[in-house]
């Protein structure tokens, strides 16, 4: 198990040290020069060439990178280009509602959709399974912000529960807090919650037509019996995987929720940031992101094992 | 048989397509005059669907704006399929050795980064549009397509029927395309259909974001972006764009369900 | 929900107060599933402590037979008739009350062992919850009746803790855990379902005598079903024979295979010990004639091969005067091993070690051995679908081996029939294209009338018909399948087909026919063979020579006579000890 952990850790690394590089190279390297890019194709040589120097571009490219790497180990995001104030500070602030967004709506869409999911597994064929799959069918189809809208206008407008948008603030207690970010998780969680039911019912019906489970049954297991103390666990392992996904759909879509209920989070501070050309917010954000999804996976893998011991030996 | 989701799939598959078809030749109103003086209006006889705060039919823009989803989605699977499935028979081939570990770690590369990073990183350098979208999309899309060929194929080439290939003398090369290329085109179709409908999802959201085509070019996720500030006024600007995603995608999704049944040869016994 | 203990429990009625009673009694008993009908009219009785062979061949219900005396008949599935098993009416009892006479009153296991257990519980969960399920007794308790039956199934506890898990067990290590679940509270039924078809001739001969010495020492009634006659004849006191869903004929087991009154009965004992087929010997002789004749035809042979043959001491004993077709000599193969450790040392494994052996013009050289052993590596090696480490093969005379892999021109001349006639043709080609593929590696391509003449007259040598051609290859059975397996080895005219365990797939009745076939083609053309199996009655009946081979090595070679009669190694006896023998009890008081 140590030796399939630190293999699996390994493999973390090196995804984040290549995936830094992607961004680095995408962002910085190929537009050609930040400085004149953001200054405009009319700014003059030497204000292009001062603006260089103080953000450190007339550095060559592998410092740059390094420095860039090295500073994010440390916590140092380095500093904003429009605002010059540190980004790491820009994103503490944000990352304290979209993370807790994402993370709830994950609760939330597990929280409906593994018990859906074994209903309708266990109830194959039946109307139950049917039922469920029709609202699966309908909750895949249907977009998160879109779903949002109509949320805001059903609870929202017309019934007052929720108030339309903005964030109460962590400084006004945890409950209230938890409150404005309800209908955005629940909006994240939908379609979630839908694909997921389906993945953990094709999963557990897969499970349910291998041969232990013909062994239970014949043990004198009843059919409940035999699915949850046998057919579950095992159903978990491609479930595990789905979930592990769908994280960094659930990070995508809590970007994009966030512009629906007027949120200050870290979608709000990209599209600012996009538009005003500070890229190295862009940057940031965008690697953060990206090792929160590749951190994600790691447990998920490590789950794996954790569940399934053939994999514990294996490298 | 269950083929209970093929039609339905089908039909509204085929409702979205001809409306985006017909759009090219005519739709009720033109979408790029201005009618201020007929904004905001509710569905009527006249304007089936009411009209945008600019005056315009909310029903032509609907079908103009099927062009751009389908377009846009139709294209990035184009690309996923045609540079994810070499890669992942090329993978299959020459299973355990450097090219295939260099493939799979390529995948886990690519789905570190959501759809939507991608296309913030390409927009925040190139800018917004919907070629922007379609290459954020596809580039997705190539992972995916690259796995589940991977996966099939694998499976395949223990098959003794390759083995019988290979004693005739076949390479990796035209093994692939003779044996196990026509023994996972019917999964290939349903993936495609279902990353289609993911990819209509996809381009609705990045448009509602800004990310996706710009102005003029109509598109549903930017109409319900435009929509949100009126929405106490006239909710059914917010309506209609929504449902024209919800029925392409559970089509789409339908169509596939429907295809998957179709196509297993477990259920057919005859080809 | 607990299944209730007590009342249903068998102790209390003892199996001698029960002479009159059957144990398990079976009254037209009809399936239908999802309205087709699966089994009709079943009838027939198990005393206590008796055992029951059901056979027949796939496709004959036997399978279905068993889950409905365990109630676990897949969905869809509607059952008439009676089935009393002591004092319970089966087909009426709730499920409740089901689930406690499974497991507790009656076990079941099954054929494939590999997947019947659970892969993330340990062993001794699953056995343990077996015990747990129909006893109220403390967990202590149960790790220690646990840690017994494991014991009793022969995986002692020193070597075999309850904390393994399947995965690490080997397949015949896995079907003892299944039958110590199944017997761990101790029933006073066990029906096994072709418990060791899976496996290798030496571990079946393991499980089967486990399952004897339950049933002695316990009183165990076994029902026994199987396709396999030798098996059924060892281990069953009667038989009930089974064909297209129905009960053919029934009663004791002597009487019914030596003076069986069906006349389907009457064809699967033939069928089973092969008698249609002749022994070998005397067809040698007249092959060395046709080879000869086809080997100075063939534009590949060397001519002077032919002078070389037999004075060599390689020369099994055989005195045949046809020439050598294929020598290997020192053949090594081996496999990258990825040493699972810090520092990744390349170690390798040889799968084939050291081989050597002769295959002559006209002969059907047998091969033997279990799983594991290297023959498939051989095979592969011989295809020309794997490198060599060292050695050489040599057709006809000339080396074929200088480049470390068999060359292409060779492969001409050595093709293959596989084991699995649904596995080996690519469904979605046709006939045609499926027999024709072997041409590609003819350096003159044949052009397409000349490749479809060849496909016609391949496919009727083979006794099926030139416009099967047009076909797909799902609208033919199994039997059907390997002879167009043949045709398509047939294609390129070899002189040495591989026959890689090409009838252990196939019913009884239909593996008879396809040898008969192979022999006909092998006599018509001097085809030679190298028949590898696991199934040493095939191999003693069929084959000139046989080289048993045992982890990469031959450790035995001779006339199939004087090996089976005589064998000189220990594997070889083991080996034949281990194979069951279609053998019929001594007439007693009939």
């Amino acid at each position: 198990m140590f030796r399939y952990a630190v293999k699996r850790l390994a493999s973390l690394i090196a995804t984040l040290i290549v995936a830094s590089l992607v961004v680095f190279v995408v962002i910085e390297v190929v537009p050609g020069d930040p400085a004149s890019y953001m200054l405009g194709m009319n700014a003059q040589p030497d204000t292009v060439a001062a603006l260089r120097s103080e953000l450190g571009l007339d550095l060559s490219k592998p410092v740059r990178y390094f420095s860039w790497v090295t500073g994010m180990l440390r916590g140092d995001f380095g500093q904003s280009y429009t605002y010059r104030t540190p980004v790491a500070g820009m994103i503490a602030d944000r990352l304290w509602i979209s993370l807790p967004l994402a993370l709830y709506a994950l609760a939330l869409s597990t929280v409906i959709a593994f018990p859906a999911g074994i209903w309708a597994a266990s109830r194959r064929g039946g109307i139950a399974d049917t039922t469920v799959m029709g609202f699966t069918q309908l909750g895949i189809a249907i977009p998160n912000f879109w779903f949002a809208l109509l949320l805001v206008i059903l609870f929202a407008i017309k019934l007052g529960w929720f108030s339309a948008g903005g964030f109460a603030g962590w400084e006004s207690g945890a409950y209230a807090a938890m409150k404005s970010l309800t209908l955005p998780a629940v909006a994240l969680a939908l379609p979630q919650a839908a694909i997921l039911t389906r993945v953990m019912r094709s999963a557990l019906l897969d499970v349910l037509g291998e041969d232990f489970m013909r062994t239970a049954r014949a043990k004198g297991l009843s059919r409940r019996q035999a699915l949850l103390r046998h057919a579950l666990r095992n159903a978990m392992i491609p479930v595990l995987t789905i979930i592990g996904l769908q994280f960094s759909f659930l990070i995508a879509g809590a970007i994009i929720i966030e512009n629906v209920f007027f949120l200050p989070g870290l979608g709000r501070l990209i599209f600012q940031s996009i538009a005003q050309r500070d890229l190295i917010v862009v940057e940031s954000v965008v690697m953060l992101l990206v090792f929160a999804v590749v951190m994600v996976t790691f447990m998920v893998d490590l789950a794996y094992a954790w569940v399934d011991p053939r994999l514990r030996q294996r490298l | 048989m269950k083929l209970r989701s093929l039609l339905p799939g089908f039909v509204l598959v085929m409702l979205v397509l001809l409306a985006a078809l017909i759009s090219y030749v005519w739709t009720p109103f033109d979408v790029e005059t201005l009618d201020i003086r007929n904004k905001l209006k509710t569905p009527s006889a006249e304007h089936l669907l009411g009209t945008d705060h600019y005056g315009r039919d909310i029903l032509s823009m609907l079908m103009v704006g099927a062009r751009t989803s389908i377009a846009v989605a139709l294209v990035a699977v184009g690309i996923g399929m045609g540079i994810g499935v070499p890669l992942g028979l090329v993978a299959a081939a020459r299973r355990q050795s450097w090219t295939d570990e260099l493939i799979m770690r390529g995948n886990d590369l690519v789905f570190a980064f959501p759809a939507l990073l991608i296309a913030i990183m390409i927009t925040a350098v190139f800018g917004a549009g919907a070629i922007n979208a379609i290459i954020a999309i596809g580039i997705f899309n190539i992972p995916v397509f690259a796995r589940l060929t991977r996966g099939a194929a694998l499976s395949l080439w223990t098959r003794e029927f390759i083995l019988a290939a290979r004693v005739a003398g076949k390479n990796g090369f035209r093994i692939s395309i003779e044996h196990i290329l026509p023994n996972i085109t019917n999964l290939l179709i349903v993936q495609g259909t279902i990353q289609f409908s993911l990819g209509i999802l996809a381009e609705a959201g990045l448009s509602y974001v800004g990310l996706g085509a710009q102005p003029p070019i109509p598109s549903w996720g930017r109409m319900l972006a435009e929509s949100q500030t009126l929405i106490t006024l006239a909710p059914h600007l917010a309506l209609f764009p929504g449902l024209a995603i919800v029925i392409t995608v559970l089509g789409l999704n339908l169509l596939g369900d429907g295809l998957r049944d179709w196509l297993d040869p477990r259920l057919r016994r005859e080809r | 929900m607990v299944c209730e203990t007590g009342s249903i429990r068998g102790s209390d009625v003892s199996a001698e107060t029960q002479v009159t009673e059957p144990l398990l009694q079976l009254d037209g008993v009809n399936v239908q599933i999802h309205g087709s009908p699966i089994l009709h009219d079943i009838s027939f009785s198990l005393a206590a402590g008796k055992s029951l062979g059901i056979i027949g061949e796939s496709g004959s219900g036997k399978s279905m037979t068993a889950l409905s005396v365990m109630q676990l008949l897949p969905r869809g599935s509607d059952l008439q008739g009676t089935l009393r098993f002591q004092n319970h009416a089966l087909h009426s009892l709730s499920e409740e009350s089901l689930c406690g006479l499974r497991g507790s009153d009656i076990g079941m296991i099954f054929q494939e062992p590999m997947t019947a257990l659970n892969p993330v519980k340990t062993i001794g969960d699953q056995v343990s919850e077996s015990i747990r399920l129909h006893r109220r007794i403390s967990t202590a308790e149960a790790t220690e009746l646990t840690a017994a039956a494991l014991e009793r199934v022969g995986l002692p506890n020193s070597e075999f803790p309850l904390s393994r898990y399947p995965h690490e067990l080997s397949g015949g290590q896995r079907q003892r855990v299944v039958i110590a679940i199944a017997v761990a509270c101790k029933p006073r039924l066990l029906i096994a379902d072709e418990p060791t078809t899976a496996l290798d001739v030496t571990t079946q001969a393991g499980i089967l005598s486990l399952l004897k010495s339950l049933q002695h020492d316990e009183g165990l009634a076994l029902m026994l079903i199987t396709h396999d006659l030798a098996v059924v004849s060892n281990m069953a006191d009667d038989v009930v024979v089974m064909n297209k869903g129905r009960v053919v004929e029934q009663g004791d087991l002597g009487r019914v295979f030596r003076r069986p009154e069906k006349d389907f009965t009457r064809m699967l004992f033939d069928a089973s010990a092969l008698t249609q087929i002749a022994t070998r010997k005397k067809h040698v002789d007249d092959n060395a004639v046709n080879a000869n004749a086809n080997a100075n035809a063939n534009a590949n042979a060397n001519a002077n091969a032919n002078a070389n043959a037999n004075a060599n001491a390689n020369a099994e004993g055989s005195d045949a005067t046809s020439s050598l077709l294929l020598r290997v000599t020192d053949l090594v193969c081996e496999y990258p091993v990825r040493h699972s450790g810090w520092f990744s040392r390349a170690g390798s494994f040889r799968a084939v070690d050291s081989v050597s052996f002769d295959i002559r013009h006209g002969e059907n050289v047998g091969l033997v051995g279990e799983s594991g052993c290297g023959k498939s590596t051989l095979t592969r090696a011989l295809l020309g679908l794997m490198k060599l480490h060292s050695g050489s093969i040599e057709l006809n005379g000339e080396s074929v081996s200088a480049a470390r892999e068999v060359s292409r021109k060779a492969r001409q001349q050595m093709q293959v029939v596989f084991q699995d006639p649904y596995g080996s043709f690519n469904p979605r080609h046709k006939v045609s294209r499926l027999v024709n593929e072997p041409l590609f590696l003819l350096d003159a391509k044949l052009g397409k009338r000349g490749a479809s003449m060849r496909v016609s007259s391949v496919l009727e040598s083979v006794g099926m018909q030139a416009d099967d051609a047009d076909k797909y290859i799902h609208e033919f059975s199994g039997g059907q399948r390997q002879r167009i397996a043949i045709a398509r080895a047939l294609i390129v005219q070899p002189s040495l087909i591989i026959l890689d365990e090409a009838v252990s797939a196939l019913d009884v009745s239909v593996r008879a026919q396809v040898l008969q076939l192979l022999d006909a083609l092998g006599q018509r053309q001097g085809l030679a063979y190298l028949f590898i199996s696991h199934d040493l009655t095939v191999v003693q009946r069929v084959s000139d020579r046989v080289l048993v081979m045992q982890r990469g090595q031959i450790v035995e070679r001779g006339d199939t006579a004087a090996v089976f009669s005589n064998p000189q190694h220990a594997y070889t006896q083991q080996l034949i000890a281990a194979a069951p023998r279609l053998q019929l009890p001594t007439e007693k008081d009939e």
